[in-house]
């Protein structure tokens, strides 16, 4: 078909699209209401499996490999998850002792507290931190929007620099450069060295564990624990502030993550050696097992994908039958240019393109419905490690799947209306 | 231009057969001028589907000229429809969306003629039928007359070899059916074009040079006696 009959058909068809109005909302509206829910669906499964965040090789995280406390406290309940979660911690005084245990190139151990801090001046407000080590930034290519990490030198003088996730700069600095200002946390001032960038809908396999309203967080070097004295978010039986950073690090109920780099087998084999001496049950698991493990959406949300994409296409099929029926209400006019020269194929394709094109409407509009529905279940779930966001990626994805339904789905009523002889249509000549 | 040898077509609703028409046999010269009469259910509709290849026969041969249509695929007919053939219909099947100018364009659209030369034949047509001040108005904005103008136009602009009419004045007040007929009449001495036009109006039919009867699907010579046809 050449540019100028493809323009040809869009215009006749865009005209009869519009003529029927009606029947163009409802097909649209129709297919949309399907595509939203699907997109929902979609959305809500592929925020497990859409883990970024480069690894290097060797890098392992050290887990219980036991039943902790949390994960049975949770287990057949809603919040099943989040026990799960808790799962992948060891508590403090294990992790230092393995940290001292040496072995590792790099370590890092990791938590997140909430403490009071701020811009310095400004009024203090709940601030998620995260106590990490300068090695955080070499066991994982974290990608800086701004500045650069804190370097291991400062971490050892204990000097107060701090790195701001995407999310905490944007709700501070309004998502400005803030490298070279301050933020006020207890009695100090950190200098902001750094600013992590964040995709909306991407959870970086570091910040797994992490709720999502601490995903607004502030990095800081693990030595101010002792002076911040934090309490880490993950603890059970809770633990109190006041009862001091010495007795909260010694305390078999605060939580932490410890990632190791063990860059040789034979580093490994001694690291695991001190493990099993500490407890046997630790087990280490590597990080690209822990990111191929969030490839794949759980059980309950692929099912939920497949029932959502069924009534999709039933809502699709519905739209094959309203074309149906709208071309049989305009069955002169077919016939019409069938009479004046119009073959089968040339009837087919402007049917075909009619179908697109309402597939093409209610998919965008569908997509756009899918958004308030894709915030309701975010506040739904609870325990997510990242709130849902519609990616570039997700949204072709749909896109894709949706006009593809479209498309097959518009076959049969073209063909059918293409294959009728056009005496039926005209009646008479 | 047209020649049909023992046309047969059945219609089938489940187990009833209806003969639409028997046997018929008919040539029409390139140039004349043809009649049509019968009464309702005769197959002067079935004829004209035929005719304008838009519809199929069961038995016998249809050469248009000289293409044997039986053979054609449906984007050939469709081909052969779009170029040899024009048709005037009695309720003028204008395509409402579409303003005069594009109605009679659609044919020259389908052959797929560059815009220019469109453009060249749509207003020459628009000329010949005192249309050029109506040329972007709708269907529904012209009176019936007007309408069955823009129809001519349209089946004139492809410059069609044979023009088929379905009762082309049966939605017509007279002046607008005098009109019509005189139109017919030159366009057939002045182009040329063969003309097969089905009418229940005598005195139109008269106007033809060769007037036919159609009669249960078979084709009757008007002259030919009642007791003749009694017998044949």
């Amino acid at each position: 078909m050449s540019l100028a009959g493809l323009l040809y058909d869009l215009r006749l068809v865009a005209k009869s699209l519009r003529r029927d109005r009606w029947f163009t909302t409802v097909m649209v509206v129709s297919q949309a209401l399907g595509v939203s829910i699907f997109a929902t669906a979609l959305v809500t499964a592929r925020r497990y499996s859409d883990m970024t965040g480069q690894v290097a090789p060797g890098v392992f995280r050290v887990e219980p490999g036991r039943d902790t406390l949390m994960r049975r406290l949770f287990q057949g309940t809603q919040f099943d998850g989040f026990g799960d979660f808790a799962g992948v911690f060891i508590d403090l005084p294990t992790a230092r002792a393995l940290a001292a245990a040496g072995a590792p190139d790099a370590q890092t151990l990791s938590f997140v507290s909430v403490q009071a801090g701020g811009p310095t001046g400004a009024p203090a407000d709940r601030l998620p931190i995260r106590y990490c080590n300068a090695d955080l930034f070499d066991l994982f290519t974290i990608d800086l929007r701004y500045g650069r990490p804190w370097r291991r030198a400062e971490e050892a003088d204990r000097t107060p620099v701090v790195v701001l996730s995407d999310l905490l700069n944007d709700k501070l600095f309004d998502g400005r450069n803030s490298v070279g200002r301050t933020l006020r946390i207890g009695a100090r001032d950190f200098r902001i060295v750094g600013v992590v960038r964040q995709r909306a809908g991407k959870v970086p396999v570091w910040d797994v564990g992490i709720a999502p309203q601490n995903l607004t967080y502030a990095m800081l070097p693990f030595p101010f624990t002792d002076e911040l004295r934090p309490v880490p978010v993950v603890s059970w039986p809770p633990l109190g502030a006041d009862r001091g950073w010495a007795e909260i690090a010694a305390a078999s109920n605060a939580f932490a993550e410890y990632w190791v780099r063990l860059p040789t087998a034979e580093a490994r084999r001694r690291f695991e050696g001190a493990m099993k001496a500490l407890d046997p049950r630790l087990k280490v698991r590597s990080a690209d097992d822990i990111v191929a493990r969030f490839a794949h959406a759980p059980a309950p949300y692929r099912v939920f994908v497949i029932l959502t994409l069924i009534v999709m296409e039933a809502s699709v099929i519905n739209v094959m039958r309203l074309l149906l029926a709208k071309a049989n209400s305009r069955a002169a006019e077919i016939g019409i240019h069938r009479a004046l020269g119009a073959g089968r194929r040339v009837i087919f394709t402007r049917q075909l393109l009619e179908g697109v094109l309402v597939s093409m409407a209610g998919s965008v509009l569908g997509l756009v419905l899918a958004v308030p529905t894709v915030r309701m279940f975010d506040r739904l779930i609870p325990d997510s490690p990242v709130a849902l966001a519609f990616t570039p990626a997700l949204v072709a994805s749909a896109l894709l799947i949706c006009l593809l339904a479209g498309l097959i789905t518009s076959i049969y009523p073209a063909w059918r209306v293409a294959s009728v002889s056009p005496t039926r249509y005209l009646g008479k000549v | 231009m047209l020649k049909m040898a023992r046309i047969g077509k059945v219609y089938r609703t489940g187990l009833i057969e209806t003969a639409a028409l028997e046997e018929l046999s008919l040539e029409v010269a390139r140039g004349d001028f043809v009649s049509l009469m019968g009464p309702s259910g005769s197959g002067k509709t079935t004829f004209l589907n035929i005719a304008g290849l838009l519809d199929t026969f069961d038995t016998g041969r249809y050469l248009l000229d000289g293409v044997d249509v039986a053979r054609l695929r449906d984007d050939d007919q469709s081909r052969l429809r779009n170029e040899r053939i024009g048709f005037i219909f009695q309720s003028f099947n204008l395509i409402p969306d579409l303003d005069v100018f594009d109605n009679i364009e659609v044919p020259l659209r389908y052959r797929r003629m560059p815009a220019a030369l469109r453009r060249e034949r749509v207003e020459e047509v628009l000329v010949q039928l005192g249309l050029t001040a109506r040329m972007r108005h709708l269907p529904a904005q012209l009176s019936g007359g007007q309408q069955q103008r823009v129809a001519i136009a349209r089946a004139l602009v492809g410059r069609p070899q044979l023009l088929l009419a379905d009762e082309p004045t049966g939605n017509l007040d007279t002046i607008a059916s005098r009109q019509v007929l005189d139109l017919l009449e030159r366009i057939n001495l002045e182009q040329k074009t063969t003309i097969i036009m089905v009418t229940h109006d005598p005195a139109l039919a008269a106007r033809a040079r060769r007037k036919l009867h159609v009669l249960d699907g078979r084709l009757i010579d008007p002259r030919a006696s009642a007791g003749e046809r009694a017998q044949g």
